[in-house]
Order: C-alpha cells, then sequence, then structure tokens
C-alpha cells in the first residue's frame, strides 16, 4: 500500500487540518495565509505542544528529505510548514531558512516568498522586507530564471537590487 | 437638552497633550495621554506625510519617540482586479515607503517610550496595502503579538483570535454575548465602551472581549485617574458621553443617543432628545438608510425582528432589522 501523501502525513503529526495550494504569480491569487491561520490558531500559547511539533515535523521531513528525492514540491510545503511552526514559535532566523529552502525547492510557489518577506520583517529587516514586497513580481521571475542552487540571503540582496534596476 | 447637532462635540485639550492635539486632533488623544503618563507600552497613528516632524516634535515633548513606517497613499480605482482584494475593505490604500519626501498620503507611525519599543511594535504592525495591484496579509499570529505589544489585555487578544474574520462575525455583537447581565444595571461599563475612539473619547483602544471586561476596566481606570489630574475637563465630558446609550450596527457603525435605555421582554427601547450617526468610513456598504427618520424621531423600539422609529404615538419608520443590530447602556 502506497504511504499516504506528506501534507496527510504533516496533518497526521500536527493534529492540524492543513490545506495547501500552489499559488503562483499567473494564478492572480494572494498569499494564502490558511495554513498559517490553523497553526497559530491551534498552537498559540501551547509552547509545550508547539516545541513536540517543530521536533516531529524536524524529523519527519529529514526522512522525507531522504527518501523522496523525487518530490521537491512536497519537501517544498514541509519546508514551509516547519517555518511556519517556527515562526509562531518566534524562531525567525529558522522560519526564514525554511522560506528560502522552500524557495529553492519549488521556484513557481509565491508562498515560500511572503513566509521569508515576514519572517525577515520579524527579524527587524524593514528594508529588506520592502524589498522583496515592492518587487514582488520582479524578484519571483528572476529566481526562475536563476540558475543558483539555492536561495541564500545574499542571492536575496542581489535578486532585490537587480529587480529595482 | 443636547440637540443633534451638538451631542458629541470635539474635545479640545486645556494643556496636557495639546501639542499632539494640535497636529493629530481628537481621535487617539487618550492614548497618547496613555503613552505619554507610562499606561500604555507603544500607540500606533496615522500622520499626514506633511505634518510627519511635527508630530515627531509633539511625541519628543511628552519624552517619546515616533518610527515611521509606511505611507498609506490614496489608491485609485476600484479594489475589483487586485490581487487580494477580497481581504481589504472598500475603501484602501495604496502603500509607499516612506522616504520622508512622500508627498502625499499618511504615514504609519509607532510612537512608544523608546525606539527599541516602537521598533519591536513595528515588526507585527504591518497592514494589507496594496502595493503593485496586491495585497498581501501579515501571518495571523501577528495580530495576537501586535495586540500584545500595545498593551491589550490577554483576554481580549484571546476574544480577537477567535471572532477577528468580519466575513463571519460582527465583533461588538460576539462582545456583547460575552458580556454577563447584572439585572438592574446598564449593560455595559463606560470603561469598556471603545465606539467613540475615532471621537476621542474612549479609555481604551481595543475590541474588549466584553463590555465589562475587568482588566480592559483596570486599564480605563488607571488612565481616567492620571488624566483627571491633569485634564479633568476631558475626563468629565468623556464619562458624561461614554455613558450615552447606543444603537450598534457594526464596528465604527452606531447611532449615540442623549436618552434612555429601557428593557422589556420583548426587546429594548429608547427615548431620545437628541442623536447622531457614525458610519464606518472603510465600510461605506454599510450604511444604513433609515437614520433621518431616527432624527426625526423621539423613541425608537427595537424588538427580535424590526425597529421601530416612533414620533410621539406616530410610528414613521419600520425598519427590518438585522440580528446583529443591539441597543446598548452603560454605566
Amino acid at each position: 500500500m502506497a504511504a499516504p501523501p506528506p501534507l496527510e502525513r504533516a496533518e497526521k503529526i500536527l493534529g492540524v487540518p492543513l490545506h495547501r495550494t500552489e499559488i503562483t504569480l499567473e494564478s492572480g491569487e494572494p498569499y494564502d495565509e490558511g495554513a498559517s491561520y490553523a497553526l497559530s490558531q491551534h498552537f498559540y500559547g501551547k509552547d509545550g505542544e508547539l516545541r513536540d511539533a517543530i521536533r516531529n515535523m524536524t524529523r519527519f521531513l529529514a526522512a522525507f528529505a531522504r527518501q523522496r528525492q523525487d518530490s521537491q514540491k512536497d519537501a517544498a510545503v514541509l519546508y514551509s510548514l516547519l517555518g511556519n511552526l517556527h515562526y509562531i514559535a518566534g524562531n525567525f532566523n529558522e522560519s526564514a531558512n525554511c522560506a528560502m529552502r522552500a524557495a529553492s525547492l519549488n521556484r513557481s510557489d509565491i508562498t515560500y516568498w511572503v513566509e521569508l518577506a515576514f519572517s525577515l520583517r520579524a527579524l527587524g529587516e524593514f528594508d529588506v522586507f520592502e524589498g522583496i514586497l515592492f518587487n514582488f513580481e520582479g524578484i519571483v521571475q528572476l529566481w526562475q530564471q536563476s540558475t543558483a542552487p539555492d536561495l541564500t540571503k545574499e542571492a536575496l540582496l542581489g535578486l532585490i537590487k537587480e529587480a529595482k534596476s | 437638552m443636547e440637540n443633534h447637532a451638538t451631542l458629541v462635540k470635539d474635545y479640545v485639550p486645556r494643556s496636557f497633550g495639546k501639542e499632539y492635539w494640535n497636529v493629530k486632533g481628537p481621535p487617539q488623544y487618550p492614548m497618547f495621554a496613555a503613552v505619554a503618563l507610562g499606561l500604555k507600552p507603544v500607540m500606533d497613528d496615522w500622520v499626514d506625510v506633511q505634518d510627519c516632524q511635527r508630530l515627531a516634535d509633539a511625541c519628543a515633548a511628552y519624552g517619546l519617540v515616533m518610527a515611521p513606517d509606511i505611507v498609506f497613499a490614496p489608491a485609485e480605482g476600484s479594489k475589483e482586479g487586485i490581487i487580494g482584494g477580497r481581504n481589504i475593505t472598500t475603501t484602501y490604500s495604496r502603500g509607499e515607503k516612506f522616504t520622508g519626501q512622500n508627498t502625499e498620503g499618511q504615514v504609519h507611525v509607532l510612537i512608544a517610550r523608546d525606539k527599541q519599543a516602537a521598533s519591536d511594535a513595528r515588526k507585527w504592525a504591518w497592514y494589507p496595502l496594496v502595493i503593485n495591484g496586491r495585497s498581501t496579509n501579515k501571518p495571523f499570529v501577528d495580530h495576537l503579538r501586535y495586540g500584545k505589544c500595545l498593551g491589550y489585555p490577554p483576554c481580549c487578544v484571546n476574544f480577537f483570535r477567535t471572532y477577528n474574520n468580519w466575513h463571519l462575525f460582527s465583533n461588538p455583537f460576539e462582545t456583547l454575548k460575552n458580556t454577563a447581565f447584572e439585572n438592574g444595571n446598564a449593560i455595559g461599563s463606560h470603561y469598556c465602551n471603545n465606539f467613540l475612539m475615532d471621537k476621542g473619547y474612549s479609555y481604551i483602544h481595543h475590541l474588549p472581549c466584553s463590555y465589562r471586561c475587568k482588566a480592559s476596566t483596570a486599564l480605563a481606570q488607571e488612565l481616567e485617574k492620571k488624566l483627571d489630574t491633569l485634564e479633568p475637563a476631558f475626563i468629565q465630558t468623556a464619562n458624561r458621553l461614554l455613558r450615552k446609550p447606543l444603537l450598534v450596527f457594526g464596528e465604527q457603525h452606531f447611532a449615540i443617543f442623549d436618552g434612555e435605555l429601557q428593557k422589556t421582554a420583548g426587546g429594548a427601547s429608547i427615548s431620545y432628545r437628541a442623536c447622531q450617526y457614525f458610519r464606518n468610513p472603510s465600510r461605506p456598504e454599510e450604511d444604513i438608510a433609515f437614520f433621518d427618520e431616527i432624527q426625526a424621531g423621539d423613541a425608537l423600539v427595537m424588538n427580535d425582528s424590526h425597529i421601530l422609529i416612533k414620533d410621539g404615538t406616530t410610528t414613521i419608520r419600520k425598519a427590518e432589522r438585522k440580528k446583529e443590530w443591539f441597543l446598548i447602556d452603560f454605566d
């Protein structure tokens, strides 16, 4: 019997019903904060449960990444969910790293860019936050064309600079 | 007796906070006082781009700092076609970076006793402005963090967490449902009456979890006590206005009456000498069509299904009532 889809397994691990759809520039849809909302409602003020959830998701994601290297889009969703958990816990460096990893694994979904922008804002990096939001489409398009394997902070600053020019 | 035109007049401070009032007028005068008096950690505000330095100077006069965030610039056209338009109100703004050289719009600012507190609050202070045709909501948890930063009571932050969705809930109506009724007393406490906050008369600037919320009342009483020694005329005016009965239609949308509320088995009524209508500027589509009749009448009866507007013994209008509309009085 085939294993259940990764999002379903994540729902089971976290105990929260989740819904994720890929949001692209072309779809004309805004960032869907549904998963972030559900996770906030479930874990806000429950620090112990949140710590356990982060630990369990991290383990699941590590195993998934090892076993399913062919499924980058699913891995991106899982990184994004882990990033959401870190964001709720106030671990903003970790949530930014998860968003960058997700954007590296799936360059079409704009969700990860919004998550990255707000993680950086939470770190007090207001200029970078505005750099992303004011050049959103340009940055996403440039990243889609980029040959760099991973989105890093340095690469992000380069994208913002290029999108502005 | 008060007439329609003079029911809620702007309060002009005699001394305390006058510098702030001269730039910003009444809307957040009590909150500025609360921050200046060390009772509230941070407040947020909006100021015309041309007046930004004047507001910074007014803050400095009270030992406060002001951190500019982003400019709410006038938006062109309808929200149709905006990505994420469903999440914004009918009247919306375009986001523009604050440069200090902006020529139009209002700067969103954070005001606190020190730079760090203002900067920390700014992290969670994002509003869904439209930038290049796209509106982006902040993560939901930021609303809760922001409420905490602004000094809102945890019970009210938690209440907001449950009922924040204005597509699904009328926040004032949910607050009413969460208010424990005490026989013989008014429904709410004037300390928890936030309806007139945009006219500058409210001791709180958040949506209370109940119109008798103990934590909100404690915050309000502290402000009342301190401000009474500095600006007693404000306290007298606020206490008088905050006790007047209201017909509530929704958030920032209500009518205030110079009159008395009577509760009956089948509903409630108000007999009044004067009234004034306040619309929610962000949701003009919710304006009611029968306020002229309310103004022409002298009594209003609300039952489960209708509002009857009377002039003497004559019913001059029978309007269908939405379930979330309610009458409320305060002591």
